[in-house]
């Protein structure tokens, strides 16, 4: 029923575009809309569909009329009069605008910034350029933990580092602000490693933490469904898995359902039903003492997104070197 | 690391298991299993080294046969070894062995055996090493080797006839030394190595010595069996550059506890392919630094709290004796005594330990829950809005289009555009020399994006937002900048009013401020005029130096923006002042001033600017015009001046004095009217 509609949708399309005269317009209108038309006894055949059927079928039937009866309404006066009957010609095209482009992240980054504002967040901003400190021993890395070869660091020759992460930030905050903390820092990493489609030694992550009195594991899977749902527009299904990570424990990594495959695995999720989408973790005791934070009296969880590959992942980019490329053809599509 | 499913199947039987349920359930209580290889007669199962850094315990097959134990709920079987009774004290002969470094080493255990043949491996331990990526080499090491991925020690067998005397120790100067895979390396100073009476034998920890090593002659070993401190091996191993099998496991600190054992199991598994060998010596075992013990007491209610569940106090038991940590629970308190094998820097605290039960008892058993109303206000981040305030008006208004660049200067063409930059900072481990300094300017940058794109655009308008990094007296800035450059072939004058017109339209809507222009001489800047507002220099409008516009073919101007956003940002906004509509009309008189062509618009402005009326309401500039009717080298400049009184029309007398007061002032100035 469905595919008949369609192609009397198609076929009247047709028949409406090439009409050259008032007499052609009238075979036209006998043709779909007349007594004997091909619409007119397509509403006649409804009788014999269940009541959903003809519910659905006769709203779209009566779409189909009224579109139809419209355009050879308007190609009636348009024939009648003969040509361009205004001053000027308003069937030119409208004036052409320079466009601009953003960059694909800020756009993804803004877009988040907007959803955990909602949420209560703030956003803050810290340094690319970090010490040692910042970087690792405050994040309960301390020099020569094996952690440290997880993330290939560039290091500077005044003995400081590029962030490899956005974590870095988070002692910054835990200094200039006390509990409740509600934050999150969005901004650019740096890892000393080797490039390819999926890799490149800058990228942007997002870090978030909330800290306070009687923060748990329910609080952090409750604000990471939450956010999720909002970042995909959909509700998403995640799980939790062990992960480590030395400033958080207990730590995890979460994963969503792949969508591709709806959970029943497919060459995406690696036959596994579930994506890796980023770490998180109840923020270590340690941490917080470096942050002068009392850690009996508070508790607090972290996590990180990787911002560039949300980008990636939601406008189909394959190669992560894209973002950096410079390439005005690649970049003057998101506009 | 690789693991053997039928090796595990030694301590934890899973020859019958649902592998696929196996895998997953592990995935999610303990760590990340990156990949799963059948074999004929056995599954070789690959977990992520990242996931079990923290884990030293899991880094053998004993380790994780205990953790699927827990996990399946399956019987964990014994080790099978010599009992230490047996080779402790019944041998004459003592081994000459001396600790020197006592901070480094915390247990040196070894004993000698004679008696043994390096003939081939049996099959069964090959097949196993294979399987887990360690290449077979002959009995001894093998065995070592065996028993390292069997119950996680690692082992080193020297080759009895070239020891003479043991002494662990720190190096007192640098040295060379040939290390087992023929390889000479040059070890450093204070680097902990096992050595002879004169010499050296091996890294301790990581590498034995090529001189000392098991051949096909050895007749007899001294066995070691040690328990190093793990940052010492782990700066040893990046010094040198050699990883091994050995120092990754050491480097996570192992379980002292472990080092007898581990002579007992390697004596057990010897003796049954070579019965005949002769235990030769006493076992040397000096003990100076054992694993501390780790008791922590954690309130029920504290963990439910961290959880945010409840959960069951039998559960709550239950699983922390599964993971053998034993439990005394009294009045709604644990008091947990955490087995050696992990407490060596894994469990410390309360948190490791609700880390323990909420794996086991299942993440997915835990319930989300919004944390409680918090009504504190988030306060703005008004350099973001700021930020992306300008990027709107950017590319919104003037269709700019966004770009990053990387945060170091591409050297290679610093040296075409002949740029040199001294306040950089470098990147000292960077594998390309030509990406080491950090970019202290982002517009070289923004000029190379244009030159990779100038054959596809008449116009390229683009900018970046992001840290520029300065080094100055040893100080390191790393301010965010607006850098905005404009390439173009229309007319230089118009291009370079274009992106002024830009710098005060942002500084106008961002901050409702009026700038002053200064010009400057500046490196690499061309017309260049400093954006002030009072004191503070914002930042600099130039063109690119002639040199650098002919690497772009000479037709093309290119200009640039740069505003340094942190100082703007702590610009306060200017308020918007609400002035009434004024009721009486308002006068226009416009004024064409002849100067000399090569007068700056500014000076004349200055002068303009020094003629004071109360009538006045506002002074602008119309146009500037040259050619018929002006005289050669002459150009006329037009301003405009509103005066009016908000309180009544003006007269024409009075207007007419305005006039002549200023046509009287200007020529006091030395300036005359068209």
């Amino acid at each position: 029923m469905e595919n008949l509609i369609n192609s009397i949708r198609e076929e009247a399309l047709t028949y409406l575009q090439h009409v050259k005269t008032i007499e052609e317009l009238e075979v036209v209108r006998i043709k779909f809309l007349g007594r004997n038309g091909e619409l007119t006894n397509l509403l006649k055949t409804l009788g014999c569909c269940s009541i959903e059927e003809r519910k659905i079928i006769g709203a779209e039937c009566n779409k189909l009329k009224s579109y139809i009866t419209e355009r050879i309404a308007e190609l009636k006066s348009e024939l009648s009069k003969g040509g361009v009957s205004n001053k000027f010609d308003i069937t030119l095209p409208g004036m052409e605008f320079e466009e601009g482009a953003y960059h694909p992240i800020t756009i993804v980054q803004r877009e988040l910034e907007e959803i955990f504002k909602a949420m209560g967040f703030m956003i803050e901003d810290t340094p690319e350029v970090e010490t040692d400190y910042y970087n690792f021993e405050a994040l309960n890395i301390p020099p020569y933990h094996p952690a440290r070869d997880m993330q290939d660091t560039y290091w500077l020759e005044n003995g400081m580092v590029l962030r490899t992460q956005t974590s870095a930030g988070q002692q910054h905050i835990m200094e200039k602000s006390s509990p409740p903390i509600k934050a999150i820092i969005p901004g650019r990493c740096f890892r000393n490693e080797e490039l390819d489609a999926s890799h490149d030694n800058t990228f942007f992550q997002l870090e978030g933490i909330v800290i306070d009195e009687g923060i748990s594991v329910a609080n952090l899977i409750y604000t990471m469904e939450v956010m999720l749902s909002a970042i995909f527009e959909k509700n998403v299904t995640v799980r939790l898995r062990p992960g480590y990570f030395p400033f958080v424990e207990p730590g995890f990594e979460l994963d969503i359902r792949c969508e591709i495959c709806e959970g029943k695995g497919c060459s995406t999720c690696k036959q596994s039903g579930w994506v890796e989408l980023l770490p998180c973790g109840m923020i270590h005791p340690n941490v917080l003492k470096y942050g002068n934070i009392d850690s009996e009296k508070y508790t607090g969880f972290a996590f990180g997104l990787g911002l560039s590959r949300l980008a990636m992942m939601k406008y189909k980019i394959p190669d992560i070197r894209a973002f950096n490329s410079g390439n005005l053809k690649i970049l003057k599509q998101f506009q | 690391m690789k693991l053997s499913l039928d090796w595990i199947s030694d301590y934890v039987e899973l020859r019958d298991i649902d592998l696929e349920w196996l895998i997953s359930k592990f995935t999610i209580t303990t760590a990340e299993i990156e990949g799963v290889i059948q074999l004929e007669n056995d599954v070789i199962i690959d977990i992520d080294n990242k996931s079990i850094t923290n884990r030293p315990d899991l880094w053998c097959h004993y380790g994780i046969a205990r953790e699927i134990a827990v996990i399946t709920g399956r019987k964990l079987k014994n080790i099978d070894f010599i009992d230490k009774e047996q080779f402790m004290n019944n041998h004459e002969i003592e081994l000459d062995i001396e600790v020197e470094d006592k901070t480094k080493c915390f247990r040196y255990s070894a004993i000698k055996i004679d008696n043994i043949r390096t003939n081939s491996t049996p099959k069964t331990i090959a097949k196993r090493l294979t399987s887990c990526g360690i290449q077979s080499i002959n009995i001894i090491v093998d065995l070592a080797n065996y028993v390292m991925l069997d119950i996680g020690q690692p082992l080193h067998a020297f080759d009895g006839n070239f020891v003479d005397g043991i002494r662990v120790t720190s190096l007192m100067k640098s040295e060379k030394f040939m290390t087992l895979d023929k390889v000479e390396r040059e070890i450093p100073e204070g680097t902990l190595m096992i050595c002879n009476k004169t010499s050296s034998l091996a890294i301790a920890g990581i590498m034995g010595g090529n001189e000392s090593a098991v051949s096909e002659n050895t007749e007899s070993i001294i066995l070691e069996s040690a328990n190093l401190d793990g940052v010492a091996i782990r700066k040893t191993a990046s010094a040198l550059g050699l990883r091994t099998e050995s120092s990754v496991r050491y480097e996570k600190f192992l379980d002292s506890e472990t080092t007898i054992l581990a002579i007992g199991r390697f004596l057990k598994l010897l003796q049954q392919y070579q019965p005949e060998v002769k235990i030769a010596s006493s076992l040397y075992d000096n003990i100076l630094n054992l694993v501390t013990p780790v008791n922590i007491s954690i309130q029920h209610k504290y963990i439910e709290t961290y959880l945010g569940n409840t959960i069951d106090k039998n559960t709550v038991i239950d699983i922390l004796n599964a993971l053998q940590f034993s439990v005394e629970e009294a009045t709604g308190i644990y008091n947990i005594k955490v087995p050696s094998f992990r407490a060596t820097k894994d469990i410390t605290g309360k948190a490791d330990i609700i880390e323990e039960i909420l794996r086991v008892y299942g993440y997915d058993k835990i319930r989300g829950i919004p944390n409680k109303l918090v009504s504190a206000y988030t306060s703005k981040n008004t350099m973001k809005e700021m930020e992306y305030l300008i990027k709107d008006i950017l590319v919104q208004k003037f269709a700019f289009c966004e770009v990053h660049s990387y945060c170091w200067y591409d050297n290679d063409w610093l040296k075409k555009l002949n740029y040199e930059y001294n306040d950089t900072l470098k990147i000292v481990n960077s594998d390309m020399k030509q990406f080491e300094k950090l970019r202290s300017d982002i517009s070289p940058n923004l000029l190379q994006i244009i030159y990779n794109n100038r054959k596809s655009y008449e116009e390229i308008k683009s900018f970046e937002v992001g840290r520029s990094f300065v080094m100055r007296d040893g100080i390191l800035t790393q301010d965010k900048h607006l850098t905005a450059a404009i390439y173009s072939n229309k007319d230089e004058a118009s291009v370079y009013s274009y992106v002024k017109g830009i710098c005060s339209y942002i500084l106008k809507i961002v901050k409702n401020i009026e700038v002053s222009y200064v010009c400057v001489e500046e490196t690499y800047k061309e017309n260049c005029l400093a954006v002030y507002y009072k004191e503070q220099k914002l930042g600099y409008i130039y063109s690119v130096p002639p040199s650098t516009q002919r690497i772009y073919g000479g037709k093309y101007i290119i200009n640039i923006l740069d505003i340094n956003l942190e100082l703007l940002n702590a610009v306060d906004r200017k308020e918007i002042k609400y002035k009434n509509i004024p009721k009486y009309p308002e006068t226009y008189l416009d004024f064409s001033i002849l100067t000399a062509d090569n007068v700056p618009y500014y000076d004349i402005e200055a002068i303009v600017k020094g003629f004071k009326h109360e009538l006045i309401i506002q002074r602008c500039y119309i146009g500037t015009y040259s050619g018929e009717n002006v005289t050669d080298k002459m150009k006329s400049t037009t301003i405009r001046m509103v005066i009016g009184d908000a309180n009544r029309t003006l007269q024409l007398e009075e207007i007419n004095d305005v006039k002549e007061l200023f046509i009287k002032y200007l020529e006091i100035n030395g300036l005359q009217l068209r």
